[in-house]
């Protein structure tokens, strides 16, 4: 017999107990588990996909709380490429429409000399013409959802886009958007001559010490662009911000019910074992022994649970992005970092769950706990 | 009994010219709620390897005075050395208790989650490192109880008699040099009884540990080296066997 025996033995002596405990902690960190994978899932999407098409800062306005509503004239970027280190300059509009189907769609114009056009690589039918007002060529992952074909027609709110042709790109974002020419979709969305942000690709913007420079000069220069490094970009977004902040807030809440219903669990546990403890203690035990029994046990229905709500989690979060709604924004892929986080949070939970019940155990007068029936 | 001098046993790590295995000097334990005095100035010397019992009437401090000598009570006033030596502190007690001091309760104190198996081996952790270690001596003292057949029950599948000898066979889990047992035959019935001291006594003859029992049981304090009388908290009287 082992230590661990005598642990498991005491879990599964008090079997309904324990799985009450074990679903509710599983719950708690499960719920843990979606609210900050889904942002995760979303920086891993938005970040990586900008990276990947070559993006090193990104300029939108400042002030406005949602991305998509903050507007820039689109002459802008005559100026910006005039600046001293700057490459390249791409000018993209972008907003999320909603088709008749109920899916969300994100879709982005880009004009017609853009070097964003370069990622896309056709797989059916063509680009779009670029004088064309409602030509759009699908990602990939998008035209498989929406089970659509080039030569087919999408409807958002009573207009026609025309599917012009399908195309892989290989980042999330981009495979999950509508993409066409800047001014049809400035006409769709009745913003002529505007833009939401601009892409720049800077000298030495591959490595972190050229791109701070890049974006010191530029900020200074243009105090109402916010800009931001390709890598960061989901983290410095205030909307997210928000979301992330209101997410932890939910998670926590659950967490520390987690946390009370195992110190709930254990602070009973040990009241029932009094006598068994003054047993342990007159039979040589050490105090040291008898905490770390107690601290086990209490760890181990805080692993036994958030192991389950980790797999839960991730299960469910899986389905989760299958969501029309949310198909394309969020990438899910299991991450050391989190995988820290969720570790961190089951020890807090099973040692700050443990640690008074330890305490009162360790308390006890032997004598008494021995006479306890 | 006879004492060889040159007798090892697992407490000749600590001072050894002590002829006695537990000593009390002006023994006092004072309970303030109350202010019971359960014992008063107990001066007393258990000799190695003895056999001791300790009568009394109820309420005359049998319990209180087994307490002290395994250290799950403290004195209000005096000192009790175990070997030669006053164990300072409450993890040195519980050392001492791990290794040197078994105990057998009336009311068996076994564990019920567990087999008679298990429980023999419950006092070895943190003693005997390992597992298979552990197992094996636990068989070996379960057969040395004579409860091979019945390793595998748990408490509630055993008979009281059986029970007490699943605490005996606990109490000697790490080989101890001192064995204390208040009242063990006080919740069996006669046949057992006579069974369960028989038991206590071979074996802690055959080890040559010291052994003190509380009982009431007259037969029992017979076959004593020496029988300490308590009243109200002090000691009677002390008989030598040749005395009786
Ligand atoms: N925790 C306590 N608080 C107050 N008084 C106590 C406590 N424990 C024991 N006593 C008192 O101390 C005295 C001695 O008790 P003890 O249990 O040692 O007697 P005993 O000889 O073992 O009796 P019995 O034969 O009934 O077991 C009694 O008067 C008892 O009431
Ligand atoms: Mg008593």
């Amino acid at each position: 017999m082992r230590l661990v025996h005598i642990i498991i033995r005491h879990l599964v002596q008090r079997p309904v107990r324990t799985a009450v405990t074990v679903i509710c902690v599983a719950a708690a960190v499960g719920g843990f588990t979606v609210l900050t994978g889904l942002g995760r899932g979303l920086e891993t999407a938005w970040n990586g996909s900008l990276v990947k098409q070559g993006t090193h800062l990104m300029a939108h306005r400042k002030g406005v709380m949602n991305l998509l509503t903050g507007a820039i004239d689109e002459r802008i970027a005559d100026e910006l490429k005039a600046v001293e280190g700057v490459e390249s300059v791409s000018t993209e509009l972008i907003d999320v429409i909603t088709l008749e189907s109920g899916a969300s769609v994100l879709v982005r114009g880009w004009p017609g000399d853009s070097v964003l056009w370069g990622q896309v690589a056709l797989i059916s039918g063509r680009l779009p013409d670029p004088h064309s007002r409602d030509q759009v060529v699908v990602g990939e992952g998008l035209a498989q959802s929406l089970d659509i074909q080039a030569g087919g027609v999408l409807s958002p709110f009573g207009g026609e886009l025309r599917v012009a042709g399908v195309a892989r790109l290989d980042n999330v974002l981009g495979n999950n958007s509508l993409m066409m020419p800047l001014s049809g979709l400035q006409d769709l969305l009745d913003r002529q001559g505007k833009i939401t942000v601009v892409h720049l690709r800077v000298e030495g913007g591959d490595h972190e010490k050229g791109l701070e420079t890049a974006r010191a000069r530029l900020s200074e220069k243009y105090p109402q662009f916010l800009f931001v490094a390709a890598q960061t970009a989901a983290q410095e977004n205030e909307l997210y911000r928000f979301w992330r902040g209101m997410s932890w807030a939910a998670s926590l809440v659950g967490l520390i019910m987690g946390l009370l219903i195992v110190f709930n669990t254990m602070l009973v546990a040990v009241l029932e074992k009094t006598r068994e403890i003054g047993v342990l203690n007159a039979v040589g035990w050490s105090g040291r022994r008898i905490i770390t029994l107690i601290m086990l046990e209490s760890l181990a229905l805080s692993a036994a649970g958030g192991l389950a709500g980790i797999a839960c989690g991730y299960l469910g979060l899986k389905l989760l992005v299958l969501h029309p709604k949310l198909q394309g924004f969020i990438l899910v892929a299991p991450s050391w970092s989190a995988l820290a986080e969720q570790s961190a949070v089951i020890l807090a939970i099973g040692l700050g769950a443990g640690l008074i019940p330890a305490w009162r155990a360790l308390k006890l007068n032997p004598i008494d706990a021995l006479r306890e029936r | 009994m006879q004492q060889s001098a040159t007798r090892k046993d697992s407490s000749s790590c600590f001072s050894s010219l002590s002829r006695h295995a537990i000593e009390f000097s002006s023994v006092s334990r004072l309970y303030p709620a109350g202010s019971v005095t359960a014992l008063e100035d107990i001066t007393l010397g258990v000799r190695r390897g003895e056999f001791l019992a300790v009568v009394g009437p109820s309420g005359s401090g049998k319990t209180t005075l087994l307490n002290l000598m395994s250290g799950l009570d403290q004195p209000t006033q005096g000192s009790v050395l175990i070997n030669g030596a006053e164990p300072e502190s409450a993890v040195k007690w519980a050392w001492l208790r791990a290794r040197a001091i078994g105990f057998v309760f009336q009311s068996f104190q076994l564990l019920p989650a567990f087999t008679a198996l298990e429980n023999v081996q419950i006092p070895m952790f943190g003693v005997v490192k390992s597992r298979a270690q552990r197992l094996d001596a636990a068989h070996d003292l379960l057969h040395r109880v004579g409860l091979d057949a019945k390793r595998h029950r748990y408490p509630d599948e055993l008979s009281s008699g059986e029970k007490q000898r699943v605490a005996i066979a606990r109490s000697l889990a790490n080989s101890p040099s001192i064995l204390l047992a208040d009242e063990p035959t006080g919740n069996l019935d006669s046949r057992s009884s006579e069974a369960v001291m028989h038991l206590l006594q071979d074996l802690s003859r055959a080890k040559r540990l010291t052994l003190v029992v509380v009982t009431h049981n007259h037969a029992i304090a017979r076959d004593a080296d020496r029988v300490v009388e308590l009243f109200d908290g002090r000691i009677a009287s002390l008989t030598e066997k040749g005395g009786l």
